[in-house]
């Protein structure tokens, strides 16, 4: 069993090109004619592989875990809408300003952090109340956002108001948009810039003590970061038609984005990916099923599962891979010193 | 001095006291084990039901159940650090984070399926009234919920300073390494901390129950404000919690008297986080 495992993750990484399949394939599901609701799930599926790629920059490179995620994503969604509700500019504009506060905001976060050495758990809890400052905030401005109850994004079902009638484009949206910080993030990972940030997580003093200009790199991943997700949000202002500050900026979308990126695992590329497409379908297919005759029960399975990841597989579900490929390499080594 | 401003002062005082049974114990685990217990406020949960049932069970008032809530949570605690906590101690924080959103999980579901999401909360004779000091108003189980806190508060730091094994929990969090090679067993004073730790949590528990409603979800909203009041203080310490509960619970009150309560905790973050600039670690915090 272990042999057939290693030599399938042999195979996968030597034929590079066989990763990219799944993702061509996933181009071409719409073409299936599936119901809404199938369409419905791998949307979010691809929403949430995006923001836990967008997130892991941050928190898996660089290891400055955040709960605080969903300020950014709420950024971009309130901006548009508020933008759109009350000036009717297209969110094409409006998501664009969206972003630009979630840079802005990322980056002052960023540096009262970082250049106070603000780091560990502290960094963790200041991220966590960052995003519910906002969220109170937006509950108790009710005549501007709606308070509790949220507010409407008014539906014209424009193209150029970035809304359709079939779930069709916002499938096609958000996959390219996910397969783009899929990218981003690969090409991270091997750059210089990523070397920096996985020294940064291993041992800060002894990056900076080699010159790594260390506050440089985590504000810049974490404006970044901020940027992906705060897109996330936008995307959420169309595809759903309707903010509210607890859907937007609450807690449980930012434990969910941390959560999922650390089954699958954050410290490599694809890792959060897979935690969003293992966990998604399969939330979505109990919810769709038995949800309502087990109250709770799948979410308790859930909790035991991710203490049992958490406990005994370093680096989440992609780590099994990752160790995979570690074990090809030094076999391959050893080859190579014996030749 | 205002009548207002005074009344503001006094229920400052008995909300931070409210929010120190919370964050002494999240403190005290993480002093001597440097990791925060993400799942304190699930504990404070699994407590107020504990209360709840005996009192609507057995008829046991609240008050006079905080020794037998101790000891279940004491238990509960034991159980908790055997099973999930002690094998975590040394892992990154993503790992830890994981785990605990775990717990968190599992706690809150099984509440869910264990006693359903309804809200509950029951009736004990005299904690919804007010004692009326000249034209100051005192909520009875506010103070009394202070009162308790206090007490166990001085409990905890007699107990901290006086006793053999209070040294010994002292000893292993200034130097675990130091505290072991003195014949401390360190790995037993640690799971003492998380059983007492959630024994004083039972406490809040019980002083809580008449005030707040119990559901599956509450202890969210504690939890959230609780690791706002450590790390403002300064996390692990014993004084820093005192003050940061102090501080928190001042500017809530104060905010939502003289302006609009529904910005009130929102103040207070904004507070927290300008601290934060100045005193990374907290007020009473300490670089590692």
């Amino acid at each position: 069993m272990t042999t057939l495992k290693a030599d399938v993750v042999k195979h996968l990484a030597e034929n590079k090109n066989l990763l990219y399949i799944p993702i061509v394939v996933l181009f071409f599901i719409p073409l299936l004619q599936l119901p809404i609701y199938v369409t419905h799930v791998f949307i979010l599926t691809f929403l949430f592989a995006y923001l836990c790629t967008a997130w892991s920059l941050i928190s898996g490179y660089t290891g400055q875990v955040s709960l605080g995620h969903s300020c950014f994503y709420g950024i971009g969604a309130y901006t548009t809408t508020l933008l759109f509700h009350f000036y009717n500019l297209t969110p094409w504009i409006g998501g664009t300003i969206g972003i630009v506060f979630s840079v802005i905001f990322a980056f002052i976060l960023g540096y009262v952090c970082f250049r106070f050495r603000v780091s560990g758990p502290y960094f963790t809890f200041a991220t966590l109340a960052f995003a519910q400052i906002l969220e109170m905030l937006f509950i108790s401005q009710s005549q501007i956002t709606g308070g509790e109850l949220g507010i409407e994004m008014p539906y014209t079902g424009s193209p150029l108001d970035f809304q359709f009638t079939s779930k069709i484009p916002y499938y096609y949206i958000i996959l390219m948009l996910w397969v783009g910080a899929l990218f981003l993030s690969r090409h991270i990972q091997r750059s210089k810039f990523g070397y920096y940030l996985f020294a940064v997580r291993e041992d800060e003093g002894a990056a900076e003590a080699c010159g790594i200009n260390t506050t440089k790199y985590k504000i810049f991943a974490l404006i970044l970061s901020a940027a992906l997700t705060s897109f996330g949000g936008v995307f959420h202002s169309q595809y759903y038609l309707y903010v509210t500050p607890k859907a937007v900026y609450g807690l449980d979308l930012a434990f969910q984005i941390s959560s999922t990126s650390l089954v699958g695992g954050s410290g490599i590329w694809f890792g959060p990916s897979l935690g969003s497409f293992l966990i998604n379908p399969v939330v979505e297919g109990i919810r769709a099923t038995i949800g309502g005759t087990f109250f709770g029960v799948p979410l308790l399975i859930y909790g035991i599962l991710m203490i049992l990841i958490g406990r005994f597989l370093p680096g989440g579900v992609s780590g099994i891979i990752q160790r995979g490929l570690a074990t090809r390499d030094m076999e391959m080594s050893k080859k190579v010193g014996s030749q | 001095m205002n009548v207002n401003l005074i009344q503001g002062l006094i229920n400052g005082l008995l909300l931070g006291g409210i929010y120190m049974t919370i964050a002494l114990g999240i403190n005290l685990i993480y002093g001597v084990m440097r990791i925060v217990n993400y799942a304190h406020g699930e504990a404070l949960m699994i407590g107020m039901y504990v209360a709840f049932w005996l009192f609507t069970l057995a008829g046991v008032n609240p008050y006079l159940a905080i020794p037998i809530v101790a000891a279940v949570l004491f238990m509960l605690g034991i159980i908790l650090h055997k099973s999930v906590i002690e094998p975590v101690l040394d892992l990154p924080l993503s790992r830890q984070i994981l785990i605990f959103i775990g717990l968190i999980h599992v706690f809150q579901n099984s509440a869910m399926i264990l006693w359903s999401p309804n809200y509950m909360n029951i009736d004990v004779p005299m904690s919804r009234e007010s004692i009326q000091i000249f034209s100051i108003s005192i909520p009875i189980g506010r103070l009394l919920a202070t009162i308790i806190a206090l007490v166990s508060a001085f409990l905890l730091y007699y107990f901290l300073k006086n006793t053999k094994i209070g040294k010994f929990i002292v000893a292993t969090s200034q130097d675990p390494e130091a505290a072991s090679a003195l014949g401390i067993d360190v790995r037993r004073i640690r799971t003492l901390t998380f059983g007492l730790s959630l024994a004083l949590t039972g406490i809040a528990a019980c002083v809580f129950l008449p005030l707040y409603f119990v559901y599956p979800y509450i202890g969210t909203s504690f939890n959230i404000i609780a690791f706002i009041i450590i790390t403002l203080g300064g996390l692990g310490s014993y004084t820093g919690a005192i003050i940061g509960s102090i501080i928190v619970g001042m500017i809530e009150s104060l905010v939502s008297l003289l302006y609009d309560s529904s910005i009130a905790t929102a103040v207070a973050f904004i507070v927290f986080i300008l601290i934060l600039l100045f005193r990374p670690s907290g007020i009473m915090g300490q670089r590692e």
